[in-house]
C-alpha cells in the first residue's frame, strides 16, 4: 500500500501505477524519447511560423 | 415611433418592426446607413425599443479624439451617440422598471462621427444566432443608463476608423477588451495606446496597418504569451490547433489575406458520422463546421463557415484562407496543445491495457485546457463516472491551469458523454515528462501523488468498479442558438 494523504478513507485502494522501478524507468525513457522528437519538429515549426507572419501585413 | 426626438434621451420604439430607418434618423449625424446596416445585420428581429444616449463621452473614441482628431484643423465632434437595445417595448414611464430594463437590455453600441466606419464600442448579446447551435467565449460589462446600473454578456466589437485604427488594432482591441473586462489582472487599453505597443517596431503610419509579428509583439508588451502558428508550416494540425484555442475560451487574432479577424467561437455538428478510416483515435476537432467571429469590417457574431458562406451575413472567408493565426497565451501555460497531444496519446497508448472497455475501441478525445480551479469546479455536478474520481479531485492539489484530454466513443460523444479523461499540468514545459496528473480509464484511476505534494512523480492506482458515463466538461464557452 502507498502512503494516500490526499484521501485517507481511500488510501487503502490505491497502489503503485507500475510493477518495478525498472518498468517505470523504461516507460519514461520511451516517453521522453517520443516527446522530444515532437517537440523539436514544433520549436522549427513555430521559428519558421514567426519569420512567415513577419512578412504579413493585415489592413 | 419616436419618443422625444429633440431631447437628450430620444426612444425608438419598435412597433411594426420597420422602425431601423426611424433609429437612423434620431442617431444622425454620427450614425449612417453603414453603420445601421451592422445593427441590423447584428440584431435584426430582435429589437423592440432603442434608446439613443446623446453627447456620451466615450472613453476608446475619447482616446482617439484626444491624440489624434485634436491635432487637425477640422475636428469631429468630440462626443458620440450610445444607442441601448431593448427586447421589450418601453416608453418613458416603464424606464424606471429596473428589473424589466436588465430582462429585456440587449446591450449598448457607440456611435463615433467617424467615417467610413461609425460603430464604435459595442457589446451586445448574441441574439439572432444564424450557426444553430454554436459556442463562444463571452464577458460581462456594467453599464449605466439614467441612473440605472445594467449588465451585459457578450464579445467585444469596434469597426476599424482607418485613421488610428484599422483591422490589425481593431482585433487587438476586441481582443485586449475581452481580457481586461474578463480578469481584473489585464488593465484596459484604448485604440490609440494600443498603436503604441509596437511603436518601437514599426515604421509605418496607424493606418498603413500592422504585421502579424508586431501584433504578436503587442500582445507580449500587454503580458501575454502569443503562440505563433501558419497554416504553411503546421499542415493538417492547423485546424484542430486553432480549433483547441478556441474550445479552450482563448481568443485568436485570425490571419486571413491582408486582413485580421478576431475568432472566439466555433460551431460544430457533432451528431455528423465520422468519415470511415483505420484511425483508432479521433479528435472532437473534425466535427467543427465554422468559426464564430468579429470582423471589423461587417458586424459581431460572424459566422465563418467551413466551406465558404452559405448566406449574405456569414464571412466571405472559408477555413482555406486562414493562414496563420496567433494565441494570446496567459502566462504560466508553458505546454502547448501540439505537446499536451502527443502526451495524452502517449499516456492513452501505456495505459489503456487497464481499461478492457477501451482496448481495440474507436475512441473519441477532446483536448482543452482549463483552470484547475474551473474543472474542480465542475466534479461534483458530473460526478465524474465514479464516487472515488470525484473524491479524489476536489481533494487533490492542481495546477493553476491543466490541459484536458476527454475520452470519449462516438456514439457517447454524441449524447455529450465522456469515459474519462487525461490531466496534464500545464504549467510545465514539454521536455518534462512527469507532468500527468492523473489519467482516469473507466476501470482505473491513476494520479501522481507525488508531483500534486510538490515531490517527485509518484504514479499511483486504484480499481474502479461501475464506472458510468458521464456529462463532458461545459465551462470555457457559452452556448448559443
Amino acid at each position: 500500500m502507498t502512503a494516500m494523504v490526499i484521501v485517507p478513507d481511500l488510501a487503502g485502494d490505491f497502489v503503485p501505477a507500475f510493477d518495478s522501478e525498472e518498468e517505470y524507468a523504461q516507460f519514461r525513457e520511451e516517453f521522453s524519447e517520443e516527446m522530444q522528437e515532437v517537440l523539436l519538429e514544433q520549436s522549427r515549426a513555430r521559428a519558421r511560423s514567426e519569420e512567415e507572419i513577419r512578412r504579413k501585413r493585415v489592413f | 415611433m419616436i419618443i422625444d426626438e429633440q431631447g437628450v434621451l430620444p426612444i425608438v420604439v419598435f412597433e411594426n418592426g420597420g422602425e431601423w430607418p426611424e433609429v437612423l434618423k434620431v442617431a444622425a449625424p454620427h450614425l449612417d446607413k453603414r453603420g445601421l446596416g451592422k445593427f441590423e445585420q447584428a440584431l435584426g428581429d430582435s429589437v423592440k425599443t432603442v434608446l439613443v444616449e446623446r453627447h456620451y463621452i466615450d472613453k476608446d473614441y475619447r482616446d482617439t479624439f484626444s491624440n489624434y482628431h485634436s491635432k487637425r484643423f477640422q475636428t469631429p465632434d468630440s462626443r458620440c451617440n450610445r444607442l441601448h437595445f431593448f427586447n421589450e417595448i418601453f416608453d418613458k414611464a416603464a424606464l424606471v422598471d429596473v428589473e424589466r430594463m436588465q430582462r429585456s437590455y440587449l446591450g449598448y453600441s457607440v456611435v463615433r462621427p467617424t467615417r467610413p466606419n461609425c460603430v464604435g464600442r459595442t457589446l451586445i448579446y448574441p441574439v439572432g444566432s444564424r450557426m444553430g447551435e454554436a459556442h463562444i467565449r463571452t464577458c460581462s460589462e456594467k453599464i449605466h443608463l439614467l441612473g440605472v446600473s445594467l449588465e451585459v454578456h457578450g464579445f467585444p466589437f469596434i469597426s476599424q476608423d482607418t485613421d488610428v485604427t484599422v483591422c490589425a488594432q481593431s482585433a487587438l482591441w476586441t481582443i485586449l477588451r475581452y481580457f481586461s473586462n474578463r480578469y481584473p489582472r489585464y488593465g484596459e487599453i484604448h485604440p490609440f495606446q494600443i498603436g503604441q505597443l509596437t511603436k518601437d517596431y514599426s515604421i509605418g503610419r496607424m493606418s498603413d496597418g500592422l504585421t502579424m509579428w508586431q501584433m504578436a509583439e503587442a500582445l507580449r508588451q500587454h503580458s501575454f504569451e502569443p503562440s505563433i502558428y501558419t497554416r504553411d508550416q503546421h499542415g493538417d494540425q492547423f485546424e484542430h490547433l486553432l480549433y483547441t484555442y478556441i474550445e479552450s475560451g482563448i481568443p485568436c487574432l485570425v490571419g486571413v489575406p491582408e486582413h485580421v479577424v478576431s475568432s472566439f467561437g466555433h460551431f460544430s455538428n457533432i451528431d455528423a458520422q465520422l468519415i470511415p478510416d483505420d484511425k483508432c483515435l479521433h479528435y472532437s476537432s473534425e466535427f467543427n463546421q465554422g468559426l464564430v467571429i468579429s470582423d471589423d469590417n461587417t458586424f459581431p457574431y460572424q459566422p465563418l463557415h467551413k466551406g465558404g458562406p452559405a448566406t449574405q451575413q456569414d464571412s466571405g472567408f472559408r477555413f482555406d484562407d486562414i493562414d496563420s493565426f496567433i494565441a494570446p497565451l496567459p502566462d504560466k501555460v508553458y505546454l502547448s496543445p501540439e505537446g499536451f497531444r502527443k502526451a495524452a496519446e502517449l499516456s492513452l497508448a501505456k495505459f489503456i491495457n487497464e481499461s478492457p472497455s477501451l482496448q481495440g475501441e474507436t475512441l473519441m478525445l477532446r483536448i482543452f485546457l482549463t483552470t484547475g480551479t474551473s474543472f474542480k469546479g465542475r466534479v461534483l455536478e458530473r460526478g465524474m463516472g465514479h464516487s472515488s474520481v470525484a473524491e479524489v479531485y476536489r481533494y487533490l492539489p492542481m495546477p493553476h491551469f491543466v490541459w484536458v484530454c476527454e475520452i470519449s466513443k462516438p456514439a457517447l460523444f454524441e449524447k455529450r458523454k465522456v469515459l474519462g479523461e487525461i490531466i496534464w499540468d500545464a504549467t510545465r514545459n514539454g521536455y518534462e515528462t512527469s507532468g500527468l496528473v492523473a489519467c482516469h480509464l473507466p476501470e482505473k484511476l491513476i494520479f501522481d501523488l507525488g508531483s500534486s505534494l510538490n515531490g517527485a512523480e509518484n504514479l499511483i492506482k486504484s480499481d474502479l468498479q461501475k464506472f458510468t458515463p458521464y456529462d463532458l466538461y461545459v465551462s470555457n464557452l457559452s452556448q448559443i442558438n
